[in-house]
């Protein structure tokens, strides 16, 4: 995969994770738990000992969702789509928070079982087969199920939900993956690739908004392949825009998408300091370079 | 037969995933209501012109609920949000068609210790039975007032508010559970044996009171009719329209723009105005007293005119009539009706119907579910039903049917003709009320 987080800013939040404030730091297209010196050995370790620790989790679901397609349809679509943040990722992932001077355990048993079931209930997914024993969060004792699905859920709704842009990270992770496959003319189901193409138009409609108003015309979004030439052009009542999947990558991700008043099309850099951008006015006039330097 | 405009080239999913993204910006705020997804009506118009499955269009809907969800500052959005996507994904299941059954009209009152039990009606089939009563408790006595006051403010609970035991005259004894609803002085439902009695008994007993089942319900002339040929597009919007849930007429704009978008209707096509001038001619509440009149327009094309023509009317005649009949098959549905009931606002029908229908309330599927309930009298007089309760399982229910406009004073005949996909079954109905012969019984009033 190309580095296509290169000139992104770090990001990082913090979590609560067994009763302390954890730092997670995302960088060079990375998810790290900073507080946790060697995660492997504290992994295996809280595996022996049947206990979780929510930083580990948190990287662990990161992975497992660095292509999941559905984070593209979950996260922001841009500043005015606010999402309401989960206070305590680590419970959406069945984590038990340890009570000040409450123990080791700090919440019982029973409380687990609510809290899993209030979540089980909340994302709706109980099904009445294809269960699966949640060992992930809960432990091995308590043998609660949870569907593969509710658990892939609440660890979705537990990433899109943290704090400090990290999102937006791994917004531009997985539609980097995706970016790859399409430059790769790997094939990309139709569902798949509707997904994508909806992804791209609520970001370029978001975008549209915020730079013509609510009442400026309809813009209708043709997805183009990655070489293709892009375009934005207004039409009669509307605006078209002619873009790859890859604009959400190199230009909406970096958040280039706007600049001075002019809508981006495409983003590019040799050194990750120096940008070039093709940019097009409100008047949809002949596409515009826009050169951006990042200072010392 | 209806027929289809092509739709290939059109991506329904990404229509309705873009229609979803545009919902997720305030882009299309009401439009839909609240409870509902405002995908769910696109998804529907476009699961009737085969432009995508009910499975894909069902996933779709639960993906942007989800999404929805995240954004929502009330927590128990996210809860009923889901719900509803799930509502949404139950498939329908495949019933069987409904048994033949006996009914007959009664008309008796037994009383003991406990009340009087009206009894209107005994309907005996080969798997069920059940009696139509009114309950009076008697609230007389020490103690017994404040009893039943709980008992109603707690609902009936496992059995009912009473659960007498029947017994056939070959011997069958079974317990019954009621169903029903009903204030502290009166309650009206069903009693439903746990076990069916003969369907040839010369009698039961009800906890030992004997009723002679000798009266006869008036046999009702069926027939099945396949609907006219017209566009399938046509056909969807017309039959959104007879369908409304309690709240009035849908919002099928977004469901006529995915038609449109689909390929399956154009944007200047004529029906198109009749169908907007009749949902803004329909009364907001239409199955409520009170509940509306049709503004005043353009010309309306029937059945709508003389539906709407007697809005507001209530001069309907006051009677209760306990009928047999049965359909067979339509569109896989079977009906049977068991009672009419006129009043001056109105009428309802008590029916069954395999396999089970939507009920009134919000996450009504996406497949077709439910029957429109259309009625015509023999003076040209059209009504239309609205599905006011219903209950069972799955591969049956019983319902409430209420009809809206009142019945003319002069109509002697009155055909039902719930309206499936394809075709309908029309239900002849001899209108003679106060005929206790012929099961007709007058309501006091």
């Amino acid at each position: 995969m190309n580095e296509w987080w290169r000139g992104l800013a770090p990001a990082q939040t913090t979590v609560d994770c067994a009763g302390n404030s954890h730092r997670l730091r995302w960088e060079a297209g990375a998810l790290r738990a900073l507080d946790h010196g060697d995660a492997e050995g504290e992994r295996a370790l809280a595996a022996l000992a049947g206990e979780s620790c929510t930083c580990l989790e948190l990287l662990d679901a990161w992975e497992r969702h660095a292509d999941d397609i559905r984070v593209l349809l979950l996260a922001s679509r841009g500043p005015t789509d606010v999402l309401t943040t989960q206070d305590d990722p680590g419970a959406m992932l069945g984590i038990a928070r340890p009570q000040a001077g409450g123990g080791a355990a700090g919440v019982s048993s029973r409380q687990l079982h609510a809290r899993r079931g209030r979540m089980i209930s909340m994302m709706g997914a109980v099904r009445p087969s294809g269960f699966t024993y949640a060992s992930r969060g809960f432990p091995p004792h308590l043998g609660g199920r949870m569907s593969q699905k509710a658990i892939a859920e609440n660890e979705l709704v537990a990433l899109v939900g943290l704090g400090g842009g990290l999102p937006d990270r791994l917004l531009a992770t997985v539609a980097a993956a995706w970016q790859e496959r399409l430059a790769q003319r790997e094939r990309v189901p139709a569902r798949s690739r509707a997904q994508l193409q909806a992804a791209l138009h609520g970001r370029v409609f978001a975008v549209m908004r915020g730079w013509l108003g609510t009442a400026g015309p309809q813009s209708r979004l043709r997805m183009i392949p990655e070489t293709g030439k892009r375009k934005l052009i207004s039409e009669q009542d509307h605006v078209r825009a002619e873009l790859p999947f890859g604009w959400l990558v190199d230009v909406w991700a970096q958040g280039l998408a706007l600049v001075w008043g002019r809508f981006c099309l495409s983003a590019s850099t040799e050194d990750a300091r120096t940008w070039r951008l093709a940019t097009v006015g409100p008047d949809f006039g002949r596409p515009t370079i826009v050169t951006l330097r990042l200072g010392a | 037969m209806a027929r289809s405009l092509p739709v290939a080239g059109f991506d329904a999913e990404l229509y309705l995933r873009t229609v979803g993204e545009e919902a997720i910006l305030g882009a299309r705020a009401g439009r839909h209501r609240p409870w509902d997804s405002p995908l769910l009506e696109p998804a529907r118009a476009l699961v009737a012109v085969g432009a995508i499955s009910a499975a894909r269009a069902r996933a779709v809907i639960e993906d942007y609920s989800l999404a929805e969800a995240v954004r929502s500052e009330h927590g128990y959005r996210l809860n009923y949000r889901m719900a509803m996507a799930h509502a949404t994904r139950t498939r329908r299941a495949k019933g069987k068609p409904l048994k033949p059954r006996r009914v007959v009209p009664c008309a008796r009152t037994i009383e003991d210790a406990n009340g009087a039990v009206h009894v209107g009606r005994v309907t005996l089939s080969e798997d069920s039975t059940s009696l139509a009563i009114t309950w009076r408790p008697d609230n007389s006595g020490p103690g017994r007032s404040g009893r039943r006051r709980r008992a109603m403010m707690y609902g009936p609970g496992p059995g009912g508010p009473l659960h007498p035991r029947l017994t056939d005259d070959k011997g069958t004894t079974t317990t019954t559970a009621f169903s029903g609803g009903g204030s502290e002085d009166e309650w009206d439902g069903h009693l439903t044996a746990d076990q069916p009695l003969a369907t040839d008994t010369a009698w039961i007993e009800i906890d030992g009171h004997r009723l002679e089942l000798t009266g006869k319900a008036i046999e009702c002339e069926v027939s099945i009719e396949p609907l006219a040929g017209e566009l399938t597009a046509h056909r969807y919007l017309w039959r959104r329209l007879a369908t409304p849930d309690f709240h009035g007429p849908s919002d099928i704009e977004s469901g006529i723009e995915a038609v449109i978008a689909a390929g399956a209707l154009e944007p200047d096509d004529p029906v198109l105005g009749e169908v907007r001038a009749v949902q803004e001619a329909m009364p907001d509440h239409p199955g409520m007293h009170g509940g509306g009149a049709p503004t005043r327009g353009r010309r309306l094309p029937e059945p709508w005119a003389s539906l709407l023509k007697r809005v507001g009317r209530h001069d309907g005649p006051e009677g209760m009539l306990a009928l047999s009949a049965l359909t067979p098959e339509f569109d896989g549905f079977s009906v049977a009706v068991g009672c009419i009931e006129s009043r001056a606002e109105g009428f309802g029908l008590e029916v069954d119907v395999a396999p089970e229908i939507d009920g009134p309330g919000p996450g009504r599927g996406l497949e077709s579910g439910e029957l429109a309930w259309w009625a015509a009298d023999d003076r040209g007089n059209h009504h239309l039903g609205l599905v006011e309760s219903t209950s069972g399982g799955a591969s049956w229910c019983s319902a409430d049917i209420n009809f809206w406009p009142a019945l003319a004073p002069k109509a002697r005949s009155l055909s039902i003709m719930p309206t499936a996909r394809t075709s309908r079954a029309v239900i002849r109905i001899p209108l003679k009320w106060g005929d206790a012969d012929l099961g007709g019984e007058a309501v006091a009033t």
